[in-house]
């Protein structure tokens, strides 16, 4: 579904990835770590468009689309790092504006399909995001991902600043989102928590992407140093 | 007393048009975080083309309103184009500076199509004035009024009601909340620009309309009154601008009937200066955080 072939992403002239190439299926989830500026927001923002690629190639469903915006690319949706929501805008706003394109009509039938999973957020439409808890503000963001009806969703850090419950059912969340076929491409600060649910995983160490294996990376003495928080 | 409120009715028509001026300064610096000072000369281009349409053709109030639509837009695009979309979106200041250029460019080319520097525009139709227990409303001022009230409905509607505005306020909120939102930021901003073109070509045209004539010096009259407002109001509130634009419109008359047409601007500027001290959020209390921000 997607595949990313020898990505170098640049900042300010600098290499901060190099070479970098992975995939995502439907129905699978890939795990990135690596330490903290390691440079796995800069990766991820590369892949979807949202930062500009100096090297390589990204396909989606084996169409080029490395020079695409991420607004053209249908079926994918991010998660961000910091939630990134337009604090006025109420969670309906927020939830409608990120909906399918094809009229209101259908944007609302998405709205309500994406409510069934959040029940909290339903009760809350007319609330500015602004003034959303922590959790139900990260719940928003990844309703937001949804509403678009996505094959392949992006998490940068999604429990990020959230309680160990609510954190629990984010992880929840994204298994279930694989059971529904969707491609997930993750980075947590709880990298136990994330390799836990990994098909795949990957370290990125040094500006290189590394493949290793999920089980044997969650027994490893120096990874909760590493990556947690 | 009575000339309190009459003066007060007096600026609320003046006011009206300075709030559709600085709706348009809003629009696009609400969305951009951009301030365009070429905005007053691009709605004098196309006053300008619609004096022209006049003076040529003898044509009508409607085939120049088409001609002032048409100049202004193009104007805007013009502006759009290289003192926007070609620089990048964290350089705001090379942005006004970009626009001052252009600002002085169309200003001297229209003084140099137009020799003659004021032209002929064709009035606003006939109304019948209006007097109620001593106050008095002439047909313009009426007709300016609805205009603008006219104007300011379809943007209420437009922003806080379509798709399109939806968009317009989540990248006035937080640019990269609309990119994660998958907005095609690039294609906003640009209808935003349209947009607040066409809301300031209405402005223009109820103007130069009233006066019945218009000249080069429009751009920067245009360019001061929406700034002004502007600030006044809360710089990048919708809300603000209509408070700023009626705030003007009504402290000039009053200082005009009470301390002469010589000591309006001094009043207007010690208004502004007054604000910027107590309110530097504006009337509409626009809190200058980022996080804060509502257009």
């Amino acid at each position: 579904m997607l595949e990313v072939k020898g990505l170098t992403v640049t900042w300010r002239g600098e290499s901060v990835i190099d070479d970098a190439s992975f995939s995502v299926q439907p129905g699978e989830i890939v795990v990135l770590t690596g330490a903290n500026g390691s440079g796995k927001s800069s990766l991820i923002r590369a892949v979807i468009g949202l930062t500009p690629v100096k090297r390589g190639r990204v396909l989606w469903h084996g169409r080029e689309v490395t020079k695409q915006p991420f607004h053209k690319r249908d079926g994918m949706a991010l998660v961000p790092e910091g939630r990134q929501l337009a604090p006025t805008l109420t969670v309906e706003e927020t939830l409608l504006l990120s909906a399918g394109r094809g009229g209101a009509k259908k944007r609302h039938a998405d709205l309500q399909n994406t409510l069934h999973r959040f029940p909290i957020l339903a009760a809350r439409l007319g609330q500015p995001a602004g003034t959303l808890s922590g959790g139900e503000a990260q719940m928003l963001s990844l309703a937001r991902a949804l509403v678009g009806r996505p094959r392949l969703i992006v998490l940068d850090e999604p429990t990020l600043g959230l309680s160990p419950a609510a954190a629990k059912d984010a992880f929840s969340m994204m298994n279930g989102l694989r059971d529904d076929g969707i491609g997930l491409l993750l980075t947590d600060q709880d990298s136990r928590a994330a390799l836990a649910l990994a098909d795949r995983a990957f370290v990125l160490e040094d500006r290189r992407l590394r493949p290793i294996t999920p089980t044997d990376h969650k027994t490893s003495k120096q990874e909760p140093t590493a990556c947690s928080a | 007393m009575l000339d309190l409120v009459q003066n007060t009715l007096d600026g609320i028509a003046a006011g009206s048009a300075y709030a559709l001026l600085a709706i348009g300064f809003t629009l696009i610096f609400g969305v951009m975080r951009r301030l365009n000072i070429a905005f007053g000369p691009s709605i004098m281009v196309g006053i300008f083309l619609g004096a022209w349409v006049h003076v040529q053709w003898s044509a009508g109030l409607i085939e120049a309103a088409l001609a002032t639509f048409i100049g202004a837009l193009l104007a805007s695009i013009y502006i759009e184009r290289l003192s926007f979309a070609a620089i990048r979106g964290d350089a705001a200041l090379a942005s006004m500076a970009s626009s001052f250029a252009l600002w002085m460019q169309l200003e001297q080319g229209v003084s140099l199509a137009f020799p003659g520097r004021t032209t002929a525009f064709p009035t606003l139709p006939p109304l019948p004035d209006i007097q109620i227990a001593g106050l008095f409303l002439g047909g313009d001022d009426l007709l300016v009024l609805l205009s603008a009230g006219l104007v300011l409905l379809v943007l209420h509607r437009l922003i806080y009601h379509s798709h399109f505005g939806l968009e317009m306020r989540a990248l006035a909120d937080s640019a990269e909340a609309a990119a994660v939102s998958r907005i095609n930021i690039n294609r906003v901003a640009f209808l935003t620009f349209c947009l607040a073109a066409l809301v300031g070509a209405v402005a223009g045209l109820l103007i130069a309309a009233t006066d019945g004539q218009i000249t080069p010096k429009f751009g920067l009259w245009a360019t001061m009154k929406g700034l002004i407002a502007m600030m006044i109001g809360g710089l990048g509130s919708l809300r603000g601008a209509l408070l700023g634009g009626l705030v003007l419109g009504i402290v000039e008359a009053q200082a005009q009937w009470y301390l002469g047409a010589a000591a309006r601007e001094i009043v207007v500027y010690g208004l502004l200066f007054l604000c910027l001290i107590v309110l530097p959020g504006g009337i509409a209390g626009v809190r200058d955080t980022g996080a804060e921000r509502k257009l």
